[in-house]
C-alpha cells in the first residue's frame, strides 16, 4: 500500500474564516478507542479510517520495515472475512480503500456508500479484535512486499533518496531507517514476532476512528459502541521511542551510484518536530525556497541560471524532529558541485537576509490558499481530523484555526528558523551520480 | 459432564463474542445519488463554457481544452509539447518573471500544456486571475530565449526517462500500438527536439488555439451570471481560426504475439506490458461493458489479475489491465512489475487469465461484485465539483445521448454475464498482442521466445541489433580477405582452371538419394545437374551467352538479370570477384552455434541482398541467407557451410545443407576434381 513518505508537500486542512468551519464530534470508548465524526450529507458517501499510533520508528532495528509489512498482513482476513476477501468485500460493496505506513503512524480508510458504514464499521473492528496472521498471509506478503521495495527503491531512478538521506541523518533516532525497512528483516521475520506485535500495538487505546461523509452520528456511534466496544483495552504501556537524536556538528557527505542520467543533488537539513512554533517557520521558508515558479529555487536556479531540470525544498514532517529536503536533478551538461553551489547560494540568502515584504505576502496567500484547497474531499477531512488528534496532543480543532498558527509567524521568525536549521554542520549532502561514473 | 460443560462454553463464547461478529451488517437503503446540474453558454467567438455553481469551498477553477486532431509532427516531434509549455513564458505586456510572481502572489496555479490551460484560485483573487488567464491565452508571444531553455531541459527531460523503465514502455507501446503514422506513435526525441524552430511552435499557437471547437468548465464559488460576465469581460477577444482536424486510421493488430525485448542490463525487475490497438470509440454501445469486462480482468485490488499474480503468486506488487478508450484510437494494456526470475511465468499467468476471461462466463456473483464497486465509484466521483463539468463537456463533444451519465447507474444494471462474454470474445486478443518486457535482456531473451518471435528494442522501439560491434579496422574487405586466405589464397584460387564437385544429397521424405554435379569453368560457365536413381530431375546451365533452367516446373531460358546474378554466384573462384560483384558491409558480430560470427550484408548488382556468416576463428563463410523470388512468393533461402576439409591446398566445405521454405537438402561432397578440362558441350 502506498506510504505517506512520499506525499511531500504538507496536506493539513482548515477553513478560513469565511468559510463554515469543519465541526466534529469526537469522544473516547471505555476501552480507550478515540472516535472523530465529521456529518456532512452533500454526496451520499462516508470516509471510515482507523490510524494506529505504530510506524518504523516503533520497530526493532532488527527488524525494520515491520509495521508496514503488518499493514499488508492487515489486508489478509480475520476470524470472520476470509483470506484474501478483505479487499474484495469493500470493493464488491461499492468501495475504495487503501492503506499506508509512516515513520509514525499506520493509516487503514476506505469509502463507501454511505448506506454501507456498518460493513465498514464491522470490518475495521475485525481488522483491530481478530486478524488472521498466518504463515500463508506471512509467506506471500514477504514476496509482494519485496516487489513493492525493488519497484520503489531499485528500479526507479532516484528511488533511493529517502533511504539514503535518512540512513545517513540519523544515527541513534528509529529514523535512520524508513518505513520500507530492509528486506533481510522481512525475510527473517517469524509468525510470533508478528502476533505479538499485533497485541502490543493494535489495540484500540492506541487508535484513532475518524469518519467524515453522509452520516447520521447517533447511529454512527450506536455502531461504533457495538463493534468496537468491546474489545479489550490493552494493559501494558505501548513503548515509544525516547531516543533523541544527538545534535550534529559536522555536515555528512557522500556519494550515491544509481541508474540515472543527470547527477542530482540531495541534502536534508535537520529541522524540528512537526507542531512546534518553529515548524511553521520552516515549512514557511521551504516555501519561499520552492512553492510556485517565482520561488527562488525555481527562479533562480531552474528559470535564470538553468543549473537544474528540477529544484525544490520539502519538509518532511514527522512526531519527532524531521528534516527538511532539498533535492535539484541538474540539468544537461551541469556539473554536480555547479548545482550545488547554486542551491547553497539560495539557503545562504534564507539565513543572512530577511524575505522581502511582497514574499511575506505572498507565502501567506499562498498558505491561505493551500489551506482552503486542503479539504475538499470527505477522505481528506477524515485523515487531516485523525492527524490533528494523533500527532498534536488531541489538539482536533486545527482542522479549524491551524492557519492562525501559520499567521503567527514573521519574517524574523523565519529569518531566526533559518539561521538555527539551515547550517552546513547540519546537514546531509549526497551527490547522486550515475552508476556509469562509477569506473 | 466435563465434555457438556465445553460445549457449553462454546455455546457462550459464542453469544457474548462471536454472535454479532460472524453476522456481516446488511447495507441500509441505497441512498439517492444526485448528479448536480451544469449550465452552459456559447459565446459570441463560439467557445462553449460549463459553469458548476458549487459554494463549499471560497475557490474557483478554470479549465479549458482545445479541441483539435494534430497534424503528425514528422521529424519534428514535439512542437505541439513546446508550444503548450511555451504559453504563459511572456505576453505582449507581461515578462515572464511577472507572470510567475503575479501567480504565486495570489497564492493561484495557472499551467498550460498543448491540450488546455488551468488555472484556479480563491474566489476573491478570481479578478487578477482571469486577467491572467485571458493574458496568457490571448497575448503570448514566444520568444527564442525561452524556447532554447525548454529544447534543453526536454532533452534533459529525455536523460532522465532513458532510465526509467515506465517511460520506456511507455514509449515502445505507443511506437507498437499506433506506429509513426499515427498522432499517438510520434515520439519526442533528442533528434527530432534540434529538428523544431521557434515559428513551428509559433505556428502551431495561431493555427490550433480557437475558440471554436474548445471548452472551458468554470467550476466553484461563482454563479453563472457571474461567470458570463466575467467571460464577456475576458474572452471575447479570443478570435476563431479555422484549421482541419487531422485524421487517423484505426491502429493494426499483430497476426501473432510478438515479443519485444528492451534491455535494462541489471534491472531488478521487469516490467511486463501486453497490449494491442483496439477499434473502440467512447460513444460506442460497447464502451461500458468493455469497461466492466476489464475491470473484471485487471481493474484494481480485487480483480483476476492481481489475485493471481499477487496475492496467490506473490510474483509481483500490482498487476493490472486497462482499457485506454480514445476517439482517435484506443488500446488494451495488461501490465506488472515483477522479479526477473518470474518474468515468463507472469507472462503465462496473464494470458491464462485472458483466456480464461475470453472462454468461460463469469459467474453472476463475481459481475455484480464489479458492479457495485463501479457504482460506488460513480458516487465517490461525483464529490468533486468539476466530475459533473466533465460529464457535460463529454456529453456535447463526442455527441453522446443527453442522459448518457444521467442513465450511469441504471446501464450498468443491465449488464449481464452474456454481455460480458460477447465482449471479451470480442476485444480480448490473446493471440495478436505485442508482449513488451523491459528488463535485464540477456537473462530473458531465451525465456521469452516461448512466447512469439523477439525483437530487441530501444528506448524508443526502434528495432535493436543485439550483435556486438566490431574491432577498429575489420572491413567486409578483411573479412573477405581472410576467407580466401582460409580457401586457398588469391594465388592459388587464380590458378583454378576447372573444378567438379559431386554431391549425394537427402531430401526429408525423398524416395531416394539424389546425385548433384556441379561443373564451373573459367571464364564463365557453370553447369549443375541433379539426377535420382539415373533420372535427370533438374539441370541448370549458364554459359556466358545463355543461361538455362530445366526442372520440374518446365524448362525456360534464364532472363538477362537471373543471367548476371548466375554468373556472380557460380564464377570460379567467385570469392576473387567478390567486391566487382558485390557491395558489402560488416554490421556486427553474432554467435551461432556457439561460434563467433562476423555478419555481412551483401548486395549485388541488382540490388538482391544476402546475409553472410564468417567465422572469426576459422574465417570460413558458416552461412548465408538470401530471399529468392519464385511463382508462389518470395522463399527464404539458408545455406550452412560445415566439415571445410582441404583438397590440394583448397578447403572446400564437405558438408552443405540448403533450406528453401522449410524444405531441408542435406549434400556431401564425396569427389573433388581440380582443374581437368571439362567439355564445352557441358555447358549447353
Amino acid at each position: 500500500m502506498k506510504k505517506i513518505l512520499f506525499a511531500l508537500a504538507f496536506s493539513p486542512s482548515l477553513l478560513w474564516a469565511q468559510m463554515n468551519p469543519i465541526a466534529f464530534e469526537e469522544y473516547d470508548l471505555d476501552n480507550g478507542l478515540h472516535v472523530i465524526l465529521h456529518e456532512d450529507h452533500s454526496t451520499p458517501i462516508v470516509a471510515v479510517s482507523v490510524s494506529y499510533h505504530v510506524g518504523s520508528k516503533n520497530e526493532d532495528p532488527s527488524r525494520t520495515g515491520f509495521a508496514h509489512f503488518f499493514e499488508h498482513l492487515l489486508f489478509e482476513g480475520s476470524e470472520n472475512i476470509g483470506r484474501g476477501e478483505y479487499m474484495k468485500l469493500i470493493q464488491d460493496n461499492g468501495g475504495v480503500l487503501n492503506a499506508n505506513t509512516s515513520f509514525d503512524r499506520t493509516f487503514y480508510y476506505e469509502i463507501l456508500p454511505s448506506n454501507q458504514l456498518e460493513l465498514g464499521l464491522w470490518m475495521e473492528a475485525e481488522r483491530m479484535l481478530h486478524a488472521k496472521i498466518d504463515q500463508i498471509g506471512v509467506d506471500t506478503q514477504r514476496e509482494v512486499v519485496k516487489e513493492e521495495l525493488r519497484e520503489r527503491n531499485e528500479n526507479t531512478p532516484y528511488g533511493s533518496i529517502m533511504n539514503e538521506v535518512f540512513e545517513h541523518a540519523y544515527v541513534e533516532h528509529p529514523y535512520r531507517w524508513t518505513p520500507g525497512g530492509s528486506p533481510e528483516y522481512i525475510n527473517q521475520a517469524n509468525l510470533t514476532e508478528f502476533m505479538d506485535f499485533y497485541k502490543t500495538f493494535y489495540l484500540p487505546n492506541n487508535a484513532c476512528v475518524s469518519i467524515a461523509g453522509d452520516i447520521n452520528p447517533k447511529q454512527a456511534k450506536e455502531w461504533i459502541e457495538k463493534y468496537f466496544g468491546s474489545i479489550q483495552k490493552g494493559t501494558n504501556t505501548i513503548p515509544r521511542p525516547t531516543i533523541v537524536e544527538p545534535e550534529k556538528f559536522a555536515e555528512v557527505r557522500d556519494t550515491v551510484y544509481d541508474n540515472i542520467q543527470l547527477p542530482a543533488v540531495v541534502q536534508a537539513y535537520h529541522g524540528p518536530a512537526q507542531g512546534s512554533e518553529e515548524a511553521y517557520a520552516v515549512e514557511m521558508m521551504s516555501m519561499v525556497l520552492s512553492q510556485g515558479k517565482s520561488s527562488r529555487l525555481q527562479k533562480n536556479v531552474v528559470d535564470k541560471q538553468q543549473k537544474a531540470v528540477f529544484a525544490g525544498a520539502f519538509p518532511l514532517p514527522s512526531e519527532d524532529p524531521g528534516l527538511l529536503l532539498m533535492f535539484g536533478i541538474a540539468n544537461m551538461g551541469i556539473e554536480i558541485l555547479d548545482l550545488e553551489e547554486s542551491m547553497n547560494t539560495e539557503v545562504e540568502r534564507m539565513s543572512e537576509e530577511l524575505i522581502s515584504v511582497e514574499e511575506f505576502e505572498k507565502l501567506r496567500n499562498q498558505i491561505e490558499n493551500d489551506f482552503i484547497s486542503g479539504n475538499a474531499s470527505m477522505a481528506g477531512i477524515a485523515e487531516s481530523l485523525s492527524d490533528y488528534y494523533l500527532y498534536y496532543n488531541g489538539e482536533t480543532n486545527l482542522v479549524n484555526t491551524e492557519l492562525d498558527r501559520y499567521f503567527k509567524v514573521t519574517r524574523e521568525d523565519i529569518l531566526y528558523a533559518a539561521k538555527k536549521y539551515l547550517r552546513t554542520e547540519n546537514r546531509v549532502t549526497l551527490h547522486y551520480l550515475p552508476k556509469t561514473d562509477k569506473e | 459432564m466435563k465434555k457438556i460443560l465445553f460445549a457449553l462454553s462454546i455455546v457462550l463464547g459464542t453469544t457474548v463474542v462471536g454472535q454479532d461478529r460472524t453476522i456481516r451488517p446488511e447495507p441500509g437503503p441505497a441512498p439517492e445519488i444526485q448528479l448536480g446540474s451544469t449550465e452552459s453558454f456559447v459565446m459570441e467567438n463560439g467557445l462553449k463554457v460549463f459553469v458548476v455553481e458549487n459554494h463549499k469551498l471560497p475557490k474557483v477553477s478554470l479549465s479549458l481544452q482545445f479541441k483539435y486532431h494534430p497534424e503528425l509532427e514528422g521529424v519534428a516531434v514535439g512542437v505541439s509539447s513546446i508550444a503548450g509549455d511555451l504559453l504563459g513564458t511572456k505576453t505582449s505586456t507581461r515578462s515572464k518573471d511577472e507572470i510567475d510572481a503575479s501567480i504565486d502572489y495570489i497564492g493561484a496555479s495557472l499551467s498550460t500544456s498543448s491540450t488546455g490551460i488551468y488555472a484556479s484560485s480563491l474566489t476573491k483573487h478570481l479578478p487578477t486571475l482571469l486577467d491572467l488567464f485571458s493574458d496568457v491565452l490571448l497575448n503570448s508571444e514566444f520568444t527564442q530565449e525561452e524556447f532554447d531553455k525548454l529544447i534543453i531541459q526536454n532533452i534533459s527531460g529525455l536523460a532522465n526517462a532513458s532510465d526509467s523503465p515506465d517511460a520506456i514502455a511507455a514509449n515502445v507501446n505507443a511506437v507498437l500500438n499506433f506506429g509513426a503514422a499515427h498522432t499517438f506513435g510520434e515520439l519526442m526525441t533528442e533528434e527530432s527536439l534540434a529538428n523544431i524552430e521557434l515559428i513551428d511552435c509559433q505556428n502551431f499557437y495561431k493555427t490550433y488555439l480557437s475558440p471554436t471547437g474548445s471548452y472551458l468548465a468554470i467550476v466553484g464559488d461563482i454563479s453563472v451570471s457571474e461567470a458570463k460576465e466575467m467571460m464577456n469581460t475576458y474572452i471575447t477577444k479570443w478570435l476563431s481560426k479555422d484549421f482541419q482536424n487531422a485524421s487517423y486510421t484505426g491502429a493494426k493488430t499483430p497476426s501473432e504475439n510478438r515479443v519485444s525485448l528492451i534491455n535494462k542490463a541489471g534491472a531488478v525487475q521487469s516490467v511486463i506490458n501486453i497490449t494491442y490497438p483496439l477499434t473502440l470509440h467512447p460513444a460506442s454501445e460497447d464502451a461500458l461493458k468493455v469497461k466492466v469486462m476489464n475491470n473484471i480482468l485487471g481493474g484494481g485490488s480485487s480483480a483476476r489479475l492481481f489475485r493471481n499474480l499477487r496475492e496467490d503468486k506473490a510474483y509481483t506488487y500490482g498487476a493490472y489491465s486497462s482499457i485506454n478508450v480514445d476517439e482517435l484510437g484506443s488500446y488494451f494494456n495488461a501490465s506488472a512489475k515483477v522479479r526477473n526470475e518470474v518474468t515468463d511465468s507472469a507472462i503465462v499467468e496473464f494470458f491464462s487469465e485472458i483466456n480464461t476471461l475470453r472462454n468461460e462466463k463469469v459467474s453472476q456473483v463475481e459481475l455484480q461484485g464489479v458492479l457495485n464497486n463501479m457504482s460506488g465509484k460513480f458516487a465517490i466521483a461525483l464529490e468533486n465539483a468539476s466530475t459533473v463539468a466533465r460529464f457535460a463537456i463529454n456529453t456535447d463533444y463526442l455527441g453522446l445521448d443527453e442522459l448518457h451519465y444521467a442513465s450511469y447507474l441504471k446501464r450498468l444494471a443491465a449488464i449481464t454475464v452474456e454481455d460480458i462474454y460477447e465482449v471479451a470474445q470480442k476485444y480480448l486478443k490473446p493471440n495478436n498482442a505485442h508482449i513488451i518486457v523491459v528488463g535485464d535482456a540477456d537473462n530473458l531473451k531465451d525465456k521469452l521466445a516461448f512466447f512469439g518471435e523477439v525483437t530487441l528494442r530501444d528506448t524508443y522501439g526502434n528495432e535493436e541489433s543485439d550483435l556486438r560491434a566490431v574491432k577498429a579496422g575489420v572491413t567486409a574487405k578483411t573479412i573477405i580477405a581472410d576467407y580466401i586466405d582460409a580457401i586457398g589464397g588469391e594465388k592459388k584460387l587464380n590458378k583454378l582452371t576447372s573444378v567438379q564437385f559431386n554431391y549425394t544429397a537427402s531430401i526429408p521424405g525423398a524416395p531416394s538419394k539424389l546425385k548433384m554435379e556441379i561443373l564451373k569453368q573459367q571464364p564463365n560457365s557453370f553447369s549443375m545437374t541433379m539426377t535420382m536413381m539415373g533420372m535427370t530431375v533438374q539441370r541448370q546451365f549458364s554459359n556466358g551467352n545463355r543461361g538455362f533452367n530445366d526442372g520440374m516446373q518446365g524448362a525456360s531460358d534464364m532472363t538477362s538479370e537471373e543471367l548476371i546474378s548466375a554468373q556472380s554466384e557460380f564464377k570460379i573462384a567467385s570469392e576473387l570477384h567478390y567486391f566487382d560483384d558485390y557491395t558489402a558491409e560488416v554490421i556486427g558480430i553474432d554467435i551461432l552455434d556457439g561460434e563467433d560470427v562476423y555478419v555481412v550484408i551483401r548486395t549485388d548488382n541488382v540490388d538482391a541482398k544476402a546475409t553472410e556468416y564468417y567465422s572469426l576463428d576459422s574465417k570460413f563463410l558458416v552461412k548465408s541467407e538470401s530471399s529468392v523470388e519464385t511463382p508462389e512468393g518470395e522463399l527464404s533461402q539458408t545455406t550452412l557451410y560445415k566439415d571445410y576439409q582441404s583438397v590440394k591446398g583448397y578447403s572446400f566445405p564437405h558438408q552443405t545443407i540448403q533450406n528453401v521454405a522449410g524444405q531441408s537438402m542435406d549434400m556431401k561432397l564425396n569427389k573433388v576434381v581440380l582443374n581437368k578440362k571439362i567439355n564445352a558441350s557441358k555447358f549447353e
